[in-house]
């Protein structure tokens, strides 16, 4: 626990040192909220379900950092293609527990620096409302699994590359399942009763559209709570199996 | 162009060298991107419209758009990643070959794996020009140019956010804010967003001159014809800026490397 701490510790060092770049990447952030929120309000209007809808595109938005835009395949591409990933292997814990800590120093340190000023900038300054206060703490916990479930998708995005070396386009794939299925640009109630149905028997509207819905109050904690827990099971046992499988197949890139 | 003849087959023989790879590849930039016109499609599939806009006229806009992006990906992936040719100091071996500084950035390699980005954009494209009645019979002479248009505008806008690399090193956000978010808000009319926003894509990173205004015209929504000298009124503009800018940078430029 004490060397999975530190990885997380080191990991968002790294991060803190490009500061100024991050900050201008939130503005880059702040105006792909801006233009979503401006279709929504030229379809919806500035009506109540108007409102309803920019405060769970911005509230998404703020989270993307967090459930979507996790460093490509959790570091470890970038391990097999340098080749030190040899160095991960005799460390004295396993690349799933060396991955999870590099991962969550990672989303602390976008959760201060991106999630919470962009956040802060859509209630400040377009309008979006704050969680009632009993669904503060509810969110936070489902915004919390759906990190985990975030975490492993993005975790088989990485082990990829041990099998295969390149992930661009296993990437994108990810890319194209999150922005469809997972309720970041369209709330779930917009989307036609098919592709609804198909978005609620996968794991990323988990990540996604059931802790912005909490924070509205319109998804019950419980159910929240249950069908998150059965993914990050169902996820987390795979990604165990995965690793087994995939450390099998790992060739030690450069010389 | 025979450098460039050379570049092009070697490129394409040592990206198809690993087949699997390459389609996969190919199948994620298709669907990463086409995603994005999925959720428009959705919107307007509940919505009938956007502001007077139909799916069909907006597939139009977007593939645009599109197109013009996806050509740049394929053959200008060097000025997307301009960055790390100046943070590893490998510019300076640009400047000392007797070929333009330019040409040598952009063409370092040809993506054919961001192909997918064309293909998806050229569907989409087909479908909405299958489906859009123009007010005017000349726009199917007219919406070539458009694509044209499209391509040029791409290029000089990653020339031109590229350059800035040679003041601040690390320009990877500003290529996002400056390229990928304004092309994002080009695929939408342009009266839903504010009119500051409205004139920064006009006047600043003028994406709208190439998809909404020409369309306003083509598409009767407008009788101001003059917008159809729009795309190459801001590609006029923006040539000269855009070099003086880059050839700015190349004066600045201090090597970084051993």
């Amino acid at each position: 626990m004490i060397s999975g701490l530190a990885l997380a510790k080191a990991s968002f060092a790294r991060d803190r040192a490009y500061l100024l770049n991050h900050f201008i990447n939130n503005i880059g952030s702040i105006i792909f909220g801006y233009i979503n929120v401006r279709i929504w309000l030229a379809v919806l209007g500035a009506t109540p379900e108007g409102h309803s809808a920019v405060t769970y595109l911005m509230v998404n938005q703020a989270g993307l950092w967090l459930v979507m835009f996790i460093p490509r395949g959790c570091y470890i591409p970038n391990k097999v293609r340098e080749g030190t990933i040899a160095f991960e292997r005799l460390r004295p814990y396993g690349l799933l527990y060396g991955s999870f800590f590099e991962i969550a120093g990672h989303l602390f340190y976008n959760f201060l620096f991106r999630s919470i000023p962009i956040f802060l900038f859509s209630v400040l300054f377009m309008g979006v409302s704050l969680p009632a206060s009993a669904q503060i703490l509810p969110y936070f916990i489902t915004l919390f699994n759906g990190m985990l479930i975030a975490f492993f998708l993005n975790y088989y995005v990485g082990l990829w590359s041990i099998r295969f070396i390149s992930i661009n386009g296993v990437q994108m794939l990810y890319y194209f399942a999150t922005a469809l299925f997972s309720g970041a640009f369209i709330h779930m109630q917009y989307y036609p009763e098919i592709i609804r149905k198909i978005s609620m028997a996968l794991p990323f509207a988990y990540s996604t559209y059931v802790p912005a819905a909490v924070y509205q109050g319109s998804y019950p904690l419980a159910d929240a709570l249950l069908h998150q827990g059965m993914w990050i099971l169902i996820l987390g046992s795979l990604a165990v199996f995965l690793t087994k499988q995939s450390l099998k197949h790992l060739v030690i890139q450069g010389g | 162009m025979r450098l460039f003849k050379i570049l092009f087959i070697a490129s394409l023989k040592s990206q198809t060298q690993y087949a699997f790879d390459f389609v996969v590849n190919v199948i994620g930039n298709f669907l990463g991107v086409f995603a994005d016109f999925l959720i428009i499609a959705m919107i307007l599939i509940r919505f009938q419209n956007i502001q007077g806009w139909t799916l069909v006229e907006i597939a139009v806009i977007y593939s645009i758009i599109e197109f013009g992006f996806g050509i740049y990906r394929v053959i200008g992936d060097g000025l997307n990643n301009f960055e790390m040719l100046i943070l590893s100091g490998r510019f300076d071996t640009l400047l000392i070959r007797p070929a333009s500084v330019l040409g040598q950035a952009m063409l370092q390699t040809v993506d054919f794996k961001k192909i997918g980005l064309v293909l998806q954009a050229s569907l989409v494209g087909a479908w909405g020009l299958s489906q859009i009645e123009f007010a005017h019979s000349y726009a199917w002479v007219y919406l070539p140019t458009l694509y044209l248009a499209s391509i040029v505008m791409n290029l000089l806008i990653s020339i031109l956010l590229a350059s800035t690399a040679f003041w601040t090193g690390k320009n990877e956000d500003i290529v996002i804010l400056g390229h990928y978010a304004t092309r994002t808000a080009a695929q939408y009319p342009a009266t839903i967003y504010h009119k500051f926003f409205q004139s920064v894509m006009t006047f600043v990173i003028p994406f709208f001159t190439i998809t909404y205004y020409p369309l306003l015209f083509l598409t009767g929504k407008s009788q101001q014809s003059l917008y159809l000298l729009a795309p190459w009124l801001g590609i006029a503009i923006l040539t000269p800026i855009t070099m003086g800018i880059w050839k700015l940078g190349i004066k600045r430029y201090s090597s970084t490397g051993t």
